[in-house]
């Protein structure tokens, strides 16, 4: 009889002991995103690999609907800015429409390909849609003098996807 | 998959009967149940169905054990994730109770895990510059684990058993994963981190072998 009783109370120790193990071990997930839609861009110029601005007269991407880098009219003073890809496609082009000295339209191109991941952080968090691999393609119009890709993820940060040597 | 899977089999037995003793070569008795947890998970939660049948050959101290569970889950929160699969574990326990004239066992044991699988997520994404986009992805998955076990069975009316089992699960793997990650594999649990921890609490009736 002792013994049973032994038994019936190791029993409950030992299920209430696995029990809060089990639970204790279910904290909270994080929602913290670290993704955006964003490709950041960096001006730089070739001659003194400086950050540099460029007064754009246009910026366009390629099937966005009327979009503008930064609050106000054309034309941008842009060093540092970001564009939004095309989340429904696995590449977006920018066209850049600038002015030289002598007034003419000088038209620059960037197309970038990436691919789509969406990941779910937690059943309780917004799902989060990742763009990875991002690469730098041969763009159908005339590209910039030189492109330098520095990150291949969109991610909320400081430093920029990609470099525009003028 | 299959001959690594039936490798671990004929090596759990091996290892099970040759450790128990010669005079044990025979099992004494099987056990079946069920898992109480996800029945209740089932019953009770929602967009959750998981049952599981929970299975044990006795050797001597050593136990063959097999789980066998189906599951299907889906959350919804701006999201919709679901998935549909199938797992099984295979492996050997100890009684260290061995001997007790219920049968009744605090046992430790070893699992090897698998997990078959299909799951998919839609969404749809609001874009300031694009307008909105929908999406689906899907993966059909494949999965495995092993699992560090313990836990007790007591006998609590003739042959019925009451127990529980706590698992630590480890040295997962996928395979089979496409556009996006799988979020959770049924057996396993999320996916995210490489370890989980598990806790079922079974019903299970014993059927002793004539000797």
């Amino acid at each position: 009889m002792k013994l049973n009783k032994l038994k019936e109370i190791s029993f409950y120790i030992l299920f209430i002991t696995g029990f809060s193990i089990f639970f204790s071990s279910c904290g909270d997930e994080e929602c913290l995103m670290t993704s955006t839609s964003e490709v950041l861009i960096q001006l730089k110029s070739t001659s003194t690999k400086k950050d540099t601005t460029i007064v754009f007269s246009k910026v366009h991407i390629v099937g966005a609907s009327d979009w503008r880098p930064v609050a106000g009219d054309e034309p941008f003073n842009l060093g540092r800015f970001g564009l939004p890809v095309n989340p429904g496609a696995n590449t977006t082009t920018y066209i850049f429409t600038r002015l030289d000295e002598d007034d003419t339209p000088v038209v620059n191109s960037l197309t970038i390909s990436y691919t789509i991941n969406p990941q779910i952080l937690s059943s309780d968090c917004e799902l989060e849609q990742r763009y990875m691999n991002l690469k730098i393609e041969e763009s159908p119009l005339t590209t910039f003098p030189e492109l330098i890709l520095k990150k291949n993820e969109l991610t909320i940060s400081e430093d920029p996807n990609v470099q525009i040597f003028f | 998959m299959y001959k690594s899977f039936f490798r671990v089999i004929v090596l759990l037995m091996i290892c099970g009967v040759s450790a128990s003793g010669q005079s044990r070569l025979k099992p004494s008795a099987v056990r079946f149940g069920i898992d109480l947890t996800n029945v209740g998970y089932t019953l009770f939660g929602s967009n959750h169905t998981q049952y599981e049948l929970n299975t044990d050959l006795q050797f001597g101290k050593y136990f063959l054990a097999v789980d066998v569970g189906i599951a299907e889950k889906s959350y919804d929160n701006g999201f919709l994730y679901q998935f549909d699969g199938q797992y099984f574990r295979l492996g050997v326990d100890y009684n260290f109770l061995a001997g007790d004239p219920d049968d009744n066992m605090i046992f430790g044991g070893l699992r090897y895990a698998r997990s078959f699988y299909s799951d998919e997520v839609k969404y749809t994404i609001e874009n300031q510059a694009f307008g909105p986009h929908s999406y689906e992805f899907e993966n059909s998955i494949k999965g495995r684990w092993f699992e560090i076990v313990g836990g007790m069975k007591i006998r609590v009316w003739g042959q019925l058993f009451l127990g529980y089992t706590l698992r630590y699960k480890f040295i997962k793997k996928t395979n089979g994963e496409g556009a996006f990650e799988t979020y959770e594999m049924p057996g396993f649990g999320k996916v995210a981190k490489n370890t989980a921890m598990g806790f079922n609490y079974h019903i299970l009736y014993r059927i002793p072998f004539k000797k």
